[in-house]
């Protein structure tokens, strides 16, 4: 499975991407939200595991600019956050395209077997 | 001629000195959600400078973009809002709650320039409903004030912070001053929407600069704004260092990063159930201290308890099987639909049958989890065959940090706070919770929800 890993933590961001790699997955890793959305439009993701909380430009940056040029329904975005988010947020991200806003921290083995369930 | 170009900002000088006499945050946003300008205040409440802010998003400075986004778009398709809520987001994590209202902006040949929004105080403006009294006599009083300039209320103001408040003033003053001479010359810069929205501000204005000497109103605020700020900054800050301590474990604990000895693999062990526990705790303590602000969030909806206990049934069966745990579920309620909060009530099950899997007997342990109709309510129990709690314990056990403390007891572990959070909640659903146990064979939790829950 082909995995875009977006965390300005590089520790977590490192850390989750050693484990999918070690499980066979392809994992590309962002740690800024402007490169995330590029890497998001150059290439074709199976998931993209996003951070919220990101200095410059956000989670919520990149959703908005996927959504508002209709980028976003093909795509696959599970939020992993380390904040407790507010259900209006989260019904905000989940109207724009987002699949689901999990919380960190999260074993990335539940995280690999949540997204072989949500993937058709 | 290209309007936008020869006035980047889209507003006039006069317009400029307008906006910097606003104790309100006021900004310009051009069509693409832009920062065009800004004041003071601003900076203040986001505590970031004003050239930074210039050009970057408007929604970058609020806890909900997205909404933030919403509105400014509306107003650009409404041509205005009011009181649209919103908070503020302060560069160190301070938040503050305000009201916008905003407005578009145009040129002379009706083109929209931008929206020019200001936000205002939802703490000031509810002491400004509740005080309408003085205000109706302060507002006559701050016309006054306004041309007989500053030395009146100079004796009012004794402080640092009241003494800037009065500098504010003067300049508002002035710009008075400034607006009839210059009426004339810039209506034309501005279109009859803005000029309303702008004598709102400066009514708004004056009235915020009279509440604003009552320091003690103030520093009171200023305290609110700190616990949110606190309660932000925990929750993140301490769950982040634990994602990657967590997932390094895995890979050690999976041999992913070598054979490990026993030593080191117990080592690793012991870091990550203790990474574990810091995790429950933080999240612990967030929803005591969120109870106790009665800030704790309900999500209330229909629960059809056949389906909530067959949850149950199966994320506990494989664990306390292989713990050689008699595990049993009885839903003496069947297709019953209540109204509760799903996720909470859950969480006062983990919570319980949690302390139970704690005490039960290694190898003998008998766990049974159910739900009758009684009297018109829902009673839920959690009964196990552990080491039972005595009676005069049994009011204690509810309390933050509680314990008993007996070392084998304490060797087991826990935050302590489970069940005064799983009480907490309990009570915010209407219902009660209680304990039976004799301290020797065992306990029962039970926890009843009143019948108007029930559909």
């Amino acid at each position: 499975m082909k995995i875009l890993m977006i965390d300005d933590n590089e520790d977590i961001a490192t850390a989750f991407s050693k484990y999918f790699i070690y499980k066979d997955h392809d994992c590309s890793v962002s740690n800024d939200g402007q490169n995330a959305l590029s890497m998001i439009e150059n290439n074709s993701f199976d998931v993209i595991l996003m951070d919220l909380a990101m200095p410059n430009f956000s989670g919520y940056d990149i959703v908005e600019s996927l959504y508002n040029r209709n980028l976003i329904n093909n795509k696959l975005i599970v939020v992993l956050t380390a904040s407790s988010i507010s259900e209006e947020d989260k019904n905000d991200l989940k109207k724009r395209g987002v699949h689901s806003v999990l919380k960190k921290p999260i074993d990335p083995d539940e995280l690999l077997d949540y997204i072989n369930k949500i993937k058709k | 001629m290209n309007v936008k170009k020869e006035n980047p900002h889209g507003t006039s000088q006069y317009a400029r000195s307008l906006i910097e006499a606003s104790l309100d945050p006021l900004v310009t946003i051009s069509p693409e959600g832009k920062i065009t300008d800004v004041n003071e205040a601003t900076v203040k409440v986001t505590g970031v400078p004003r050239e930074k802010l210039i050009g970057t998003d408007f929604s970058n400075y609020f806890t909900e973009p997205i909404k933030a986004r919403e509105g400014y778009e509306r107003v650009f398709k409404e041509g205005s809002v009011r009181d649209y809520p919103l908070s503020i987001k302060h560069s160190t994590g301070q938040i503050t709650d305000v009201l916008y209202n905003a407005s578009v902006y145009k040129d002379d040949k009706g083109n929209v320039l931008g929206v020019f929004a200001a936000a205002r105080d939802i703490a000031e403006r509810k002491k400004v409903e509740k005080q309408q009294l003085d205000l109706t006599d302060a507002t006559a009083k701050t016309q006054l004030e306004r041309t007989d300039a500053a030395a009146k209320t100079q004796l009012d103001l004794t402080d640092a912070t009241a003494k800037t408040q009065l500098e504010r003033t003067d300049a508002a003053a002035k710009t008075q001053l400034d607006l009839t001479d210059a009426t004339a010359k810039t209506q034309l810069d501005l279109t009859d929407a803005t000029a309303k929205t702008q004598l709102d501000l400066t009514d708004a204005t004056a009235k915020t600069q009279l509440e604003r000497t009552d320091a003690a109103a103030l520093s009171e605020k200023l305290k609110g704004v700190a616990k949110d700020e606190f309660s932000a900054m925990v929750t993140h800050e301490l769950h982040t260092p634990l994602v990657p301590i967590l997932v390094y474990c895995k890979m050690f604990k999976t041999s992913m990063l070598g054979k490990m000895n026993e030593e080191q693999a117990n080592a690793i062990k012991v870091i990550e159930k203790n990474a574990k526990r810091l995790e429950t705790l933080i999240s612990d303590i967030m929803d005591v201290r969120k109870l106790d602000l009665n800030q704790l969030k309900f999500k209330i909806d229909d629960l059809s308890l056949d389906e909530f206990f067959a949850n149950l049934d199966s994320d506990y069966r494989k664990v306390l099987e292989n713990k050689r745990c008699l595990f049993t579920t009885n839903i003496y309620a069947k297709n019953l639909v209540i109204k509760t909060d799903n996720l909470r009530l859950r969480q006062c099950f983990d919570n319980i049958i949690g302390n139970a899997i704690k005490f039960i007997p290694e190898n003998k342990g008998k766990i049974e989890i159910g739900c009758m109709k009684e009297n018109n309510s829902i009673v839920f129990y959690v009964k196990d065959n552990g080491i039972g709690i005595p009676p005069e314990k049994q009011k204690e056990l509810f309390q933050k940090f509680y314990q008993i403390d007996t070392s084998e007891r304490r060797s087991i572990g826990g935050t302590g706070l489970g069940l005064a959070i799983s009480k907490g909640i309990v009570e915010k659903l209407g219902g009660t919770i209680s304990v039976e146990s004799d301290g020797k064979t065992g306990s029962t939790f039970f926890i009843q929800l009143p019948s108007k829950l029930i559909m």
